[in-house]
């Protein structure tokens, strides 16, 4: 058995092999890149933090806050009577000389890179769970092999099927999983898996259609995670994105999962139990 | 000296960032390559970030956490390469040509098995084991720059170190010849 400090001295041995410099070629090539690359421009910036500010100063603040709303708001309803106030946003055809101003929003950060989600182009059908939809492409698939008797599955769990990122594996997951309705009615029994497995996690649930069944899907921030039944078969459609890749959540959203949702074809006849 | 090329970079001066890509340069690409374990695509990352912090620097707010800002944007570069392998390629990857120091307490079977279980860890742990055991940095410091919990960073390195250790004592352990002494009529 390896002690720690033999493997302490082992990884840095491990680590400090392989190249230390960059070749010249590299950065030469970079940096012609960077000539022609545009640096993001950042017209608006949030403070560090709130700075504090007495009741005049914020009195004053809240005014001039609404006397700006209420000029905008005169000017959108009759836009021709007059030029728009200053600092409002410039909109197309405003001046059809001069090109819309680009919107500058803040980014953070820690999102560096827009990487996009590949695209749905890969057929996921589950034998055992009796579902078809189309999943990323490249994702691992795991189907499950056990059934499911209700709670959150995670990617190494045999009772849910796991379709998966190769790389960030259970940090970025599609699972699903299904069971039985049994004597249960249908719309019930979406509301009330979710009202005992994941209420406490995200109190609000919204409706939604899944393949023309009726569902709940959680709201707000929350993981994405539908509860739907059709038939005599209850699912559970979820998007686990790991907060601590923060960079993965402004592109596995809402719109994306419901993007999913809208390729899923529910086959409760076909399940296997 | 860095503070100032940043803020000149910060607003469009590419000779200010062009010298401080050059003091980066080397380091990034160890770093990269520590975690890619493969020459070429370490040098893709490496463009990646430079073009990258680039285009993002005035989003940076303190000038001062560019290095770790930096870093930041090497590891999502190099978890990027990581995906595109997987989906694009096979994952036998030929061994560096570059001259490397070699330290004798490392046989060669270590190696060997570190490099096949390294390459078998999910790209955040083998960034977090990076950062500890090349850059020497320690857990909180790893954390604040990669912007994970310390917890999570924590898990990190153990799952890593745990495959990485059970994979040299599995190297060391006796086959099962050795160890019943079997022989051959």
């Amino acid at each position: 058995m390896t002690n720690e400090r033999d493997f302490d001295r082992i990884a840095r041995a491990f680590m400090a092999d392989g190249p230390t410099q960059l070749a010249d070629r590299v950065l030469d090539s970079s940096l012609a890149d960077v000539h022609h690359t545009r640096q993001r421009r950042v017209l608006l910036r949030a403070p560090w933090r709130t700075p504090v500010m007495n009741m005049y100063a914020k009195l004053a603040a809240a005014a001039v806050v609404v006397v700006a709303v209420g000029a905008l708001g005169v000017w959108f309803l009759n836009p021709g009577s007059s030029s728009p106030p200053v600092g409002a946003p410039a909109t197309p055809g405003a001046s059809p000389s001069e090109p819309a101003a680009p919107s500058a929003v803040p980014r953070s950060s820690s999102v560096p890179l827009g990487i996009p989600a590949p695209a749905l182009s890969q057929d996921f059908t589950s034998t055992r769970n009796g579902i078809t939809l189309a999943a990323p492409e490249g994702w691992t698939t795991r189907p499950a092999t056990e059934a499911w008797k209700g709670g959150i599955p995670n990617t190494d769990e045999v009772t849910a099927d796991a379709i998966y990122d190769p790389v960030l594996q259970d940090h970025l997951f599609l699972g699903i999983a299904s069971m039985p309705l049994g004597a249960a009615d249908a719309e019930q029994w979406a509301a009330d898996q979710y009202a005992r497995d994941f209420a406490d996690e995200c109190p609000d649930a919204q409706p939604i259609t899944v393949d023309g069944a009726a569902g709940v899907i959680g709201a707000g921030d929350c993981m994405h995670l539908v509860y739907v039944a059709k038939g005599d078969r209850g699912y559970l459609i979820l998007l686990r994105v790991s907060p601590d890749e923060s960079w993965l959540a402004p592109v596995y959203d809402r719109a994306w999962f419901e993007s999913v949702l809208d390729t899923v074809q529910l086959r409760p006849e076909d399940a296997v139990d | 000296m860095e503070r100032a090329l940043v803020e000149l970079a910060q607003h469009g001066d590419e000779e200010a960032f062009a010298s401080l890509a050059r003091m980066a340069g080397d380091r990034l690409m160890a770093v990269a390559f520590r975690i890619l374990r493969d020459v070429d695509r370490a040098e893709d990352a490496v463009q990646q970030t430079i073009v990258a912090a680039w285009q993002d620097l005035p989003t940076l707010r303190d000038p001062d956490r560019f290095a770790g800002w930096l870093y930041r944007i090497l590891v999502h570069a190099c978890y990027a390469e990581l995906r595109r392998e997987r989906r694009w390629t096979d994952t036998v990857r030929v061994l560096p040509d570059t001259p490397i120091a070699r330290d004798d307490f490392l046989s060669v079977d270590d190696r060997d098995q570190l490099e096949r279980a390294f390459r078998r860890l999910p790209p955040d742990q083998r960034a977090v084991f990076a950062f500890h055991h090349y850059l020497g940095m320690r857990l909180p410091e790893i954390a604040e720059i990669l912007e994970i919990p310390l917890g999570t960073a924590k898990s990190r390195l153990h799952y890593a170190t745990a495959l990485l250790r059970a994979a040299i004592d599995a190297d060391a352990r006796p086959t099962r010849s050795d160890a019943t002494g079997e022989r051959s009529a």
